[in-house]
């Protein structure tokens, strides 16, 4: 329950009627991700713009109430959950685009606006906006910002960092903080952009963003080619890559993942596919299309059982879905999912995904692989029922032979289970600039840095 | 306190299953014009999950959110969890009603409809009394609501009642003189009392097409209203009184011309019944004759398309939540507007997203529903059609209201009324052609 007084005080702000408390409302806010994983927050606050901003935090800090910024809290890993009580920042308030500039390629925004409505606008200007977390439409500006989301076209066009040119960042006291610019180069001294981009919300409350756009590619082309195993659809990628093609996208599925998607899963694919690939590439349409020849060469070389080239936009889609209902097809297949990031040179990413499937078989479990893999990106999933406690060990144990496993393949390892990283340099480096920013630590207040 | 939670209890595994993504939100009709938590079925899913964890009771504040539904289903064929939020939605209500009874406006509505004979005679006196009560506007079947009656925003459009219910305009059986089928046909509420123009087009095509037609008169409303609100002890009592109404004739199939009351049919009331074997048995035998009116005509009729004369008009098409994502009938209208001679038919954007009706629930947040309706509205102007097609009364009475209040002329009708139009002009030119030759 938060001080009359103090509702007072954050309603004199933003307005009474954007400072709500009521119970119902409440509970509405305090959960993320996990069934039953949630803490009533004490009040939810909807500013109108940085202004507000600025003086909800001054109170706040002076207050030493702890506030989580949120954006649409479509993260999928708890990050929004008011662990410690006090106060949900919503954003949805600030969502106007502000400016697009044509002649800089580059749109200012407000980070309450989503990703889709923000691509809508500059489709009219033939730009596009090129970061898809596969949640465009459920995803906020702010939210990749904090999150620096991944990207399933990140292997052309890199990730949601890639693409920030500025920010204004309001900071834990209420100070109002501008980084970058529309310049190409506006940086001297420290990259502040770059700092505040992935910083989950703990530095700062990002209240404006100047995002970079690019002119929409001529033509689009996807494909899906199925494999009887997975060791030539490795191989099928590096091949690609190494004869110099740059995929907008390379996505990998393992068959535990297609089993998982069911219905959602294309039509076209044969039963007995053990991985699939979808490729899309887009461009100058004749550079397109002798990519497109050259691919098709390349997966016929490495035993592809079936290519399907998408005709319609329609029939895009269908691909698209598949690929981004994996995460959710795979929580529903089980109750207990514990999904991890390894990362690895893509020439071994074939490697890996034999070593995951040696490990699930020795710890006997299942475990799904999927990712960008043309950006060596796997997410390997554990995936058990809550109701064996023994699985829980088999789990860990085989949590600590994958991240073994990508480390011994010269790539890197983080899970949400993190062992205990403190101690370490890095993890100095970063508490030290959290608490020199946030002394209080007020702001997502979840420990995530005191864990590196 | 204790059983409402219990009702609820039994849905918390497919609460669980809820990964909190958000993918809803993108669907949500409500949410699109609110952008609440409350307004999108993930943050509905998290209050219920409250109250069964013991975090929160069943206040007025959880009646509130609960209502906010239109039970239009896009979250459930979004979902990729599975989840069937519109269904947790109406259990939820379900809770809420036995705790704390139901929204006063639909409680009055509600006391009407249990009885029978009541609900029968007043609704024919405000068809008898109707023409007192409505402004008449430049536009058939539309009137500006004149007087203020409880809990009907007076801004809005309704149609009259109609001054002879459409089932008292016919005799119980209407024959044909080489039936090669018999049906019966439920007719609704909306087309017996307001739309009886449907009623007539239906029994119309359905002559033309060698069928016998059957109209109980002791059918009653589906139900569907009241189970939506969360009564559903009372919805019972309808569906079992419409069960055995139906059963008393011997019938090939039986056919409905409004979406909801298909789906009440085929899908509520067997699922109703779940936990009485005898009645659920019963409630399937029913189910599985029922067809709605366009479905039946291209599946089970195969109509004929010999007969058809020419109507030169643009049309496009609005498809009801229930006919689109509750029993799955979309191509078959399309179908049947397309065979029709000189109409030209385009596709409206976003032809099966909500028109806002949502059943009652336009009556007890008329504002929210207008909002939705706006896009709707939109949607049809940019199509240019002369005449908006659509299978449900309450669409039809919505998005009347919409095009009135932004001035735009067109008419909204049912799929049937083109076809029997078709059918009528074909039989004008095959007297004239007969009459020269
Ligand atoms: C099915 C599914 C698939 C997904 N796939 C991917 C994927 O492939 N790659 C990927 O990277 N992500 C993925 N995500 C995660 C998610 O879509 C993205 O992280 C998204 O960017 C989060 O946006 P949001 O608006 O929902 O943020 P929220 O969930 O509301 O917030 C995310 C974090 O950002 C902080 N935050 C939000 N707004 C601000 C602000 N204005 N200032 C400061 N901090 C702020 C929050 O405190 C929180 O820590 C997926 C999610 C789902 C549901
Ligand atoms: S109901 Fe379905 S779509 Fe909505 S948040 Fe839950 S899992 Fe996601
Ligand atoms: S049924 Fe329709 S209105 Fe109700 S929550 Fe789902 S999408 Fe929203
Ligand atoms: S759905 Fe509507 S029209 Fe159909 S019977 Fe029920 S109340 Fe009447």
């Amino acid at each position: 329950m938060m001080r009359q007084d103090l509702i007072d005080a954050f309603s004199r702000i933003v307005g009474a009627n954007h400072v709500l408390t009521a119970n119902d409302t409440l509970l509405e806010y305090a959960y993320d991700k996990d069934p039953g994983f949630s803490r009533l927050p004490d009040a939810i606050i909807e500013p109108a713009d940085t202004a507000e901003v600025s003086r909800v935090l001054a109170l706040a800090n002076a207050e030493k109430i702890p506030v989580y910024p949120r954006g649409y809290g479509s993260n999928l890993y708890n990050a929004i959950t008011p662990v410690e009580g006090g106060i949900i920042l919503l954003l949805r308030r600030m969502n106007s685009l502000l400016e697009i500039d044509t002649a800089n390629l580059a749109a200012t925004v407000e980070p309450g606006i989503f990703v889709a409505d923000l691509n809508k606008e500059v489709k009219k200007f033939g730009l596009i906006f090129p970061p898809d977390p596969g949640t465009i439409f459920t995803a906020t500006i702010g939210g990749m910002v904090a999150q620096n989301a991944t990207n399933i076209r990140s292997l052309k066009y890199g990730s949601t960092k890639h693409y920030i040119m500025g920010l204004e960042v309001v900071l834990a006291d209420g100070k109002i903080l501008k980084t970058g610019g529309k310049n190409v180069k506006d940086v001297a001294g420290y990259d502040l952009t770059k700092l505040m981009t992935g910083s989950q919300g703990t530095l700062g409350i990002i209240t404006k963003v100047i995002v970079k756009l690019m002119p929409a590619p001529e033509t689009q082309k996807c494909l899906l080619a199925g494999f009887k195993n997975f060791v030539d659809a490795g191989k099928a990628v590096k091949a690609i890559l190494d004869d110099k093609i740059v995929p907008a996208t390379l996505e990998f599925m393992d068959s535990v993942t297609i089993q998982a998607l069911g219905s959602k899963a294309p039509s076209s694919l044969p039963p007995d596919i053990k991985a699939a690939l979808i490729i899309e590439i887009d461009g100058i349409t004749k550079v397109v299309e002798n990519d497109m020849a050259k691919i098709s060469a390349i997966l016929q070389a490495h035993n592809v059982q079936q290519v399907t080239v998408a005709e319609t936009e329609i029939e895009q889609d269908a691909f698209w879905n598949a690929r981004r209902a994996a995460i959710t097809s795979l929580a529903k297949s089980n109750d207990i999912m514990w999904m991890t990031d390894a990362i690895i040179p893509r020439s071994k990413a074939a490697d890996m995904v034999d070593k995951i499937t040696s490990i699930a078989s020795k710890n006997k479990l299942t475990i799904a692989a999927f990712g960008h893999i043309g950006d060596g990106v796997l997410h390997p999933t554990i995936l058990f029922n809550a109701s064996d406690k023994s699985l829980i060990s088999h789990a860990s144990n085989a949590m600590k032979e994958i991240s073994a496993a990508a480390l011994e393949l010269g790539g890197i390892f983080c899970s949400r289970f993190q062992e205990d990283r403190s101690g370490q340099p890095e993890t100095y480096a970063k508490q030290a600039i959290k608490f020199s920013l946030d002394p209080n630590n007020i702001l997502n207040p979840v420990n995530r840095v005191k864990e590196g | 306190m204790i059983k409402d939670k219990e009702l609820l209890r039994d849905i918390n595994d497919a609460i669980s299953n809820c990964m909190k993504c958000g993918n809803c939100m993108e669907v949500c009709p409500i949410y699109k014009e609110l952008k609440t938590e409350s307004a999108v079925a993930r943050g509905k899913l998290s209050l219920m999950e409250a109250v069964l964890n013991g975090n929160s009771e069943i206040t007025a504040g959880f009646d509130k959110r609960m209502s906010m539904c239109v039970s239009c289903k896009a979250c459930t064929a979004k979902c990729p969890c599975g989840v069937k939020a519109d269904e947790l939605i109406i259990r939820a209500r379900q809770a809420a009603v036995s705790s704390r009874g139901l929204h006063p406006v639909k409680n009055m509505v509600f006391k009407l409809l249990k009885n029978r004979r009541l609900f029968d005679f007043s609704l024919r006196m405000a068809g008898l009394f109707g023409p007192l009560s409505f402004k008449k506007l430049p536009r058939p079947m539309a009137r500006l609501l004149r007087f203020p009656m409880p809990g009907l925003d007076r801004r809005r459009v309704l149609a009259p009642f109609a001054a002879t219910p459409l089932r008292s305009q016919y005799p119980e059986v209407i024959k044909v003189d080489n039936p090669k089928m018999r049906v019966g046909f439920f007719t609704g509420c909306t087309i017996n009392y307001i739309y009886t123009d449907v009623g007539k087009a239906v029994i119309n095509v359905l002559k033309k097409n060698n069928v016998e037609v059957v109209m109980p008169p002791m059918q009653h409303c589906c139900g569907i209203p009241v189970f939506t609100s969360g009564d559903i002890e009372l919805a019972k009592v309808f569906a079992k009184h419409n069960i055995e109404t139906f059963e008393r004739y011997k019938l090939d199939y039986i056919v409905a011309s409004c979406g909801s009351c298909t789906m009440a049919f085929k899908k509520e009331y067997p699922e109703m019944f779940h936990d009485d074997p005898e009645m659920k048995e019963r409630a399937e035998a029913i189910a599985k004759k029922t067809y709605e009116i366009s479905e039946f005509l291209v599946d089970v009729v195969k109509f004929d398309q010999s007969k058809l004369g020419e109507v030169n008009i643009t049309v496009t098409m609005h498809d009801p939540c229930h006919m689109a994502r509750g029993i799955k009938v979309t191509s078959q209208p399309r179908e049947i507007l397309q065979s029709i001679p000189g109409l030209k038919f385009v596709e409206m954007k976003d032809a099966d997203r909500c028109c806002g009706a949502g059943g009652s629930f336009s009556v007890a947040h008329y504002d929210v529903a207008l909002k939705i309706n706006n896009r709707k509205i939109e949607n049809i102007a940019d199509t240019k059609a002369d005449i908006v097609a659509t299978s449900c009364g309450m669409c039809r009475m919505h998005i009347i209201d919409g095009l009135e209040r932004y001035k735009l002329p067109q008419d909204v009708v049912h799929v049937i009324q083109l076809l029997d139009k078709s059918y009528q002009v074909g039989a004008e030119t095959t007297v004239k052609k007969s009459k020269v030759s």
